[in-house]
């Protein structure tokens, strides 16, 4: 198998049109009821199923550093219990329906998703009303909720996978949100209350701040009437905007190793500020990204560190997908740490000084707009797009506009982002194995401890 | 009952799933089964060769995962790079990976491209040449991935599980080979096992927009020149002798939260009680309203959670408990309540609340499977690998229908037997006193 890329950048291929559209008739509507709460639906009537989700626009850069996790917590313990259900009642009504069900929050939004038989729509309806506008935030709910979340986040210290990505981000980011994952650390997670929870969903589950898309089996103008009849009496309220990053790139070089005996394979990543999905040049710089290091076997990276010297199984580089100013990150996990690391620098230097080719260009561009079928066939990948479509402000025109501005985006775009977006030899780097520093030879740079 | 039946009438009643599959096989012994879906402007090729770490002898594992990374390489007319560099221009998906029981290749593409996807598949099949200068720094690739799965506390504990679970099933043996082998692969070995990647011992797999008279002539065009060449797979079924007791591992590594994970070995598709696995595990370990969940983790808190899942694809396989204690001290304890609430199931009848809740998830998930034609054409890849027909999940689907809480009773007393545990933990590292 070869490492999975289906990328971040995947759910930006697809773009959804109004239904009077020009060059795609999809049925598609986006509503609103009087209190803001926004309706966006895409029937398809192949099978008797219907993916449900109310989207918040708040998620965790919402939440104070020292209580990270917070939002997360709020959104899963909208599933263990009401003002009606317990969670036990909850879970038993759903588990019965042959539901599947889930919630939980990232750092641009919290979500509440279902995946229902058509025949139960009602209910899930019924259900996704009383846990948003009554949840009861029970207290034995909360300790075990905050446990099982706890121990996650143990267990992601263990892998080294997400280590170096844990020290990576608070390298990074600093005291910004982004710093700690979604879910929190070990250390801010027990500084978590339930009267952190009550009003973080006070403050951000209102209707102004909220949508709610609905795929499948389903009749726009009568889910409208339905949510309406559910929806209709929530109060809207003010929602306050996040704090970007006030974060610069290093000067040179920075390293942070972690020396680990017991490993036979070294795990790196490395990087530097990236931009946000709502940057102009989002679209130069996501195909200069796939270029780059975007599939392992044909990629810059992926042939220079993995095709033709076999350093590694994966290898890749790519641009976080947030609304505030994420990261550009490039990763290896290799036992010749020395030279894939002057490679991945090698090609990235390359990519900033030379930019890209024609042929490359247009077979990024092929890429992009060729897979868009793709995307488009499964009711869970329409949810997944329409709620980012709607999230990152891209309007419900994006499918048609998207294949035109990858189309048109010439190679001079693309050299640009190259040169301004990335930052040679100004990255910030984790490196974790059976390594010392002085098994390594990076002469520029400055070790943190 | 009459909940379940009506699911099924709705499925059924709704889109019958047999009307839309049809099936022939070339000459050369190809089996083609095409799914239409005309929902959407793309296609999902699939094919499935009937090999994998199953059929691999010792010294050789591995061989199939090496096999399947060097069949992207060199064929007579492509060569490395252009099969990824083709398919990447026309925004297609694909991959290809390997399993106990199979190698599958897959590529998820535009309608009007899915004849690039057959061509490029056809020169896989019967076309790849494995030059000397192409293997090394694949091997080396391969062996870093097999370094991976040393770095990873939780494969480095699920490797380990499974050796000490088989003493004499190829089950034993991870599907990426042991360090060894891996090490000692050489092109000819690759070379020998190509035998085995010949339309005789495939499944070609088309789901999507087609029409059957398409998929017939493109079938012919670009496989039917192939020459198959019956394999006969090796039947281990019977192979793994009855266990003589319990059996357990301790792995300690530098982790922060224990792992317990325990096994007991469960029938395969020639027991008439192999379908009632899957519908006890739901029971004992699925969602918040299971019940080792409610013991473990909501009424006794010893662990944060539980999840359990019965394996079988063809040959008997297990029944796997992954439980996340709360701390290492309370394993013992854990392991007892376990097997408390397993004495129960042999003793008391479920309830027809938990074995209903049970079907409806079933029945539901069958439905939303469907939803994605790679899906569903791996379903009916899978199932016809490994069972000889592709309507072996939906008989399957059937069987669970009519699941009684006899059987669930019957089917626990025979398997859940103190001398059939198999128990792996994985430890946090003791500290040294100072």
């Amino acid at each position: 198998m070869k490492p999975s890329h289906h990328p971040p950048l995947l759910l930006l291929l697809l773009g959804v049109a109004t239904a009077v559209s020009p060059l795609f008739s999809l049925p598609v509507t986006r509503d609103s009821l009087n209190n803001g709460l926004i309706i966006i639906t895409f029937e398809d009537h192949r099978l008797p199923i219907v993916d449900l989700a109310l989207i918040c626009r708040s998620g965790a850069v919402f939440e104070p550093l020292p209580k990270a996790g917070t939002a997360s917590l709020c959104a899963q313990m909208l599933l263990r219990g009401t003002k009606n259900f317990t969670a036990d009642s909850l879970a038993a009504l759903l588990d019965f329906l042959g539901a599947s069900y889930s919630a939980d929050a990232d750092f641009d939004h919290s979500l509440v998703q279902f995946r229902l038989l058509s025949k139960d729509l009602g209910t899930g309806l019924d259900i996704l009303a009383d846990i948003v506008l009554n949840p009861a935030f029970p207290e034995p709910e909360f300790r075990l909720v905050r446990e099982e979340q706890l121990t996650a986040a143990r267990r992601a210290w263990d892998n080294p996978g997400s280590l170096v990505t844990l020290e990576f981000d608070r390298m990074l980011f600093g005291d910004h949100r982004y710093s700690l994952p979604v879910r929190g650390d070990t250390g801010t997670i027990p500084q978590i209350t339930l009267a952190d929870l009550h009003q973080f969903h006070a403050t951000h589950f209102v209707p102004n701040n909220c949508f709610i898309v609905a795929v499948g089996d389903i009749s726009p103008g009568a889910l409208k009437e339905e949510i309406t009849r559910r929806f209709a009496g929530w109060q809207p309220g003010p929602v306050p905007a996040p704090e970007p990053p006030a974060l610069k790139p290093p000067e040179k070089l920075r390293v942070k190793l972690i020396t680990r005996p017991d490993m036979n394979q070294t795990y790196i990543q490395f990087g530097h500020l990236g931009i946000s999905v709502r940057d102009p040049d989002l679209i130069p710089v996501r195909l200069m990204s796939y270029i780059l290091g975007g599939p392992p076997l044909s990629s810059r990276l992926g042939l220079a560190v993995r095709e033709y010297a076999g350093l590694a199984y994966d290898v890749r580089c790519w641009f976080d997908r947030r609304l505030l100013t994420g990261a550009f990150r490039a990763t290896v996990q290799t036992s010749k740490p020395q030279i894939a690391i002057e490679k991945m620098f090698a090609e990235i230097d390359r990519m900033a000084q030379t930019g890209a080719t024609p042929r490359e260009l247009q077979k990024a561009k092929n890429y992009f707009t060729g897979s868009f079928p793709l995307t488009y066939s499964a009711n869970s990948g329409k949810l997944d797009q329409l709620i980012s479509f709607e999230l990152y402000g891209y309007g419900m025109d994006w499918f048609t506009r998207f294949p035109v501005l990858v189309r048109t985006t010439t190679l001079e775009q693309i050299n640009t982002a190259a040169r301004n977006r990335l930052f040679p030899g100004r990255y910030l780097m984790v490196i974790l194995g059976n390594i010392t520093r002085d098994q390594l030879n990076l002469p520029d740079a400055e070790w943190i401890e | 009952m009459n909940i379940i039946l009506s699911l099924l009438t709705l499925l059924a009643s709704f889109d019958p799933l047999e009307s839309r599959v049809f099936e022939f096989r070339l000459r050369n012994g190809l089996q083609v089964i095409g799914y239409i879906d005309t929902s959407a402007p793309v296609v999902s090729v699939n094919v499935y060769y009937r090999v994998g770490s199953y059929d691999e002898p010792p010294g050789l594992t591995g061989i199939s995962h090496m096999l399947e990374h060097m069949s992207f390489k060199h064929t007579d007319i492509y060569k490395p790079g252009d099969f990824d560099r083709m398919l990447d221009s026309v925004g297609a998906f694909n991959n290809g990976f390997t399993s106990t029981y199979y190698t599958g290749y897959y590529e998820d593409i535009a309608r009007e491209h899915w004849g690039l996807a057959l061509k490029l598949e056809a020169a896989r099949m019967g076309r790849c040449i494995f030059p000397d200068s192409e293997f090394e720094s694949e091997h080396q690739v391969v062996a870093e991935e097999r370094r991976l799965q040393d770095n990873r506390p939780s494969s480095v504990l699920w490797e380990n599980f499974e050796a000490i679970a088989w003493l004499a099933h190829p089950h034993r043996n991870p599907t990426i080979g042991w360090p060894d082998d891996v090490a000692n692969f050489t092109v000819e070995k690759v070379r020998a096992w190509y035998q085995h990647y010949n339309p005789a011992n495939a499944v070609l797999v088309i789901a999507g927009d087609i029409r059957p008279d398409e998929v017939k002539t493109m079938a012919q065009k670009y496989f039917g020149r192939l020459k198959g060449r019956p394999i006969n797979r090796y039947d281990y079924y019977y192979f793994e002798p009855e266990p003589a007791g319990e059996r357990r591992i301790i792995i300690r590594k530098r982790v922060s939260v224990p792992t317990l994970l325990i096994g007991y070995p469960t029938p395969g598709i020639r027991d008439s009680l192999y379908f009632v696995g899957d519908v006890t595990a739901r029971i004992l370990g699925s969602g918040r309203n299971s019940r080792l969940y409610r013991t473990l983790v909501l009424d006794s808190g010893l662990a944060t959670s539980v999840s359990v899942w019965n394996s079988v694809e063809k040959d008997p396989g297990l029944m796997y408990f992954w439980i996340s204690p709360k701390s290492e001290t309370l394993i013992p304890r854990i392991e007892h309540l376990i097997t408390r609430e397993l004495e129960r199931m042999k003793t008391e009848l479920v309830t027809g609340l938990e074995l209903q809740r049970v079907k409806n998830q079933t029945i539901a998930g069958s439905i939303f499977e469907r939803d994605d034609i790679s899906g569903i054409a791996y379903l009916i890849a899978t199932a016809q690998i490994t069972t000889g027909s592709w309507r072996s999940f939906l008989d399957w689907m059937q069987q669970v229908e009519k699941t009684t809480p006899e059987q669930i009773q019957q089917f626990c007393q025979k398997y859940f037997q103190d001398h059939r545990r198999i128990v792996g933990m994985l430890l946090p590292e003791k500290r040294e006193a100072k």
